[in-house]
């Protein structure tokens, strides 16, 4: 039989264990309604960005974006993997973590990480080559800070240091749905904003002159800056879905937390009144036993 | 008289829309003045400061004149509606100054001992950034402290 006081003891430590998840999910619940917002907002602006992109796109004369251009197969190719800061959030940096291992074993590339956990992971791994991290970015998520990474990986791509630049993450689909998925960066495949279907479009679908807009200095030359701009972006709404991807899988985790601490503390108080209810059963037995073997002596 | 429908986006927020009847703009080849019933038009932005004139907000007040910085982006004319898209804006009167000044030393620092590759031109960047902000402020009649 258990002791009436490593009961009580365990109980207490379960009603604390308790107390922290239910608040790590209510600072998590608050996070993710916060970056939700914000996810929402920057997805707007990714929309207009990408309207004046297919406006200028139509217009560009020099058909030539070194961003488009792809490159030989088989060139080496770089893989970004998006993973957190911190832990206590279900399996959401393992099987990241996986993904990225799996993906690596079929397709060796080098790796840039961002995120604590990831970069863990990777240290350990000493047969991946780790080229670049960046940590403690969340929580603070700029689109300043994004652009810090996005030119790193430009100049990678530009001078030719990798053929192709893709993205790992946690794609932000709806509050029950998360997935990981592969986005390739760079070089640009979004068919659309090719500059060299151009001439198909106007082909098919002749634009009427009064409709066009007008460019300063040039199509091409806003057509340039939009796609660095554009492609900043990409990062930057990549990184935001991430940290909500994030927030909403720790949510769930300290929810069953919670959930699982609330049954565990519900069986050892049931527990705890067994026991002591046999202990008072045994004593007033004693009692009752004692009171006899006097009257009858 | 028609008034111009003027919004100033960033990738989190959009910082201002407002009506207002002149807006000039520091373009990729200086400035010009956009006017309601401009042609329509899609331009490369300067890190630069936007003047408008004779706003009315959507709350009804009336101001003459209003200055927002932006940091660089585009901008998109069409019918009356001028949208900016920028990587960060502000508005005039609310630049924090002491956070300019801390940028513009901590680039000058950054310009003077790189040298060059990406550093040097992110602290340019932030250079620029920094002065046209503290241009800006001190219109307002303020200074860093």
């Amino acid at each position: 039989m258990e002791n009436v006081r490593d009961i009580k003891a365990r109980i207490k430590s379960v009603r604390e264990i308790y107390k922290i998840t239910r608040a790590m999910k209510l600072v998590a619940t608050a996070k993710q309604k916060k970056l939700m917002l914000k996810v929402a907002d920057t997805a707007k602006y990714v929309e207009k960005i990408d309207d004046l992109l297919l406006c200028s796109g139509k217009e560009v004369v020099r058909r030539f974006n070194p961003y488009f251009t792809p490159r030989h197969a088989g060139g080496k190719s770089l893989l970004v993997v998006v993973t957190a800061d911190k832990g206590l959030c279900g399996s959401f940096n393992a099987n990241l973590n996986r993904h990225a291992a799996n993906l690596l074993a079929q397709n060796p590339a080098d790796v840039y990480v961002v995120g604590k956990k990831g970069r863990n992971f990777f240290r350990k791994h000493t047969e991946i080559n780790l080229i670049g991290e960046t940590v403690d970015i969340f929580g603070k998520t700029s689109f300043r800070s994004c652009n810090k990474i996005m030119h790193d990986l430009k100049l990678k791509f530009l001078s030719g240091t990798y053929d192709s630049i893709s993205v790992l993450y946690t794609h932000f689909e709806s509050l029950g749905r998360q997935t990981i998925i592969t986005k390739q960066l760079l070089p640009i495949v979004a068919e659309p904003l090719k500059p060299e279907s151009s001439d198909d479009d106007t082909a098919t679908e002749p634009v009427p002159k009064i409709r066009r807009f007008m460019y300063e200095s040039s199509a091409d030359a806003v057509f340039d800056e939009l796609i660095e701009h554009y492609l900043d972006l990409q990062l930057y709404i990549i990184l935001l879905e991430s940290e909500l991807s994030e927030h909403i899988t720790r949510m769930n985790a300290m929810d069953s937390a919670t959930q699982n601490a609330s049954d565990l503390i519900d069986s050892l108080v049931l527990a705890y009144n067994r026991v002591r209810q046999a202990m008072i059963t045994t004593e007033i037995l004693e009692i009752a036993g004692g009171a006899e073997a006097i009257k009858s002596s | 008289m028609s008034m111009l429908q003027v919004e100033i986006m960033t990738p989190d927020r959009k910082v201002a829309g407002f009506e207002c009847e002149k807006v000039v703009v520091y373009g990729e080849d200086g400035f010009f003045t956009i006017l309601p019933g401009h042609a329509k038009l899609i331009s490369n932005v300067r890190i630069s400061e936007l003047v408008c004139s004779g706003i009315s907000t959507p709350s009804g007040e009336k101001e003459p004149v209003g200055s927002y910085f932006v940091s660089g982006g585009f901008v998109k004319i069409e019918k009356d509606s001028v949208q900016f898209f920028t990587p960060s804006a502000e508005r005039g009167d609310r630049i924090d100054l002491d956070r300019a000044e801390q940028a513009r030393k901590r680039a000058v620092t950054v310009t003077q001992t790189a040298t060059g590759g990406i550093d040097f031109d992110r602290a340019q960047a932030a250079l620029e950034r920094a002065l046209v902000r503290l241009r800006i402020g001190q219109k307002f009649g303020r200074k860093p402290q």
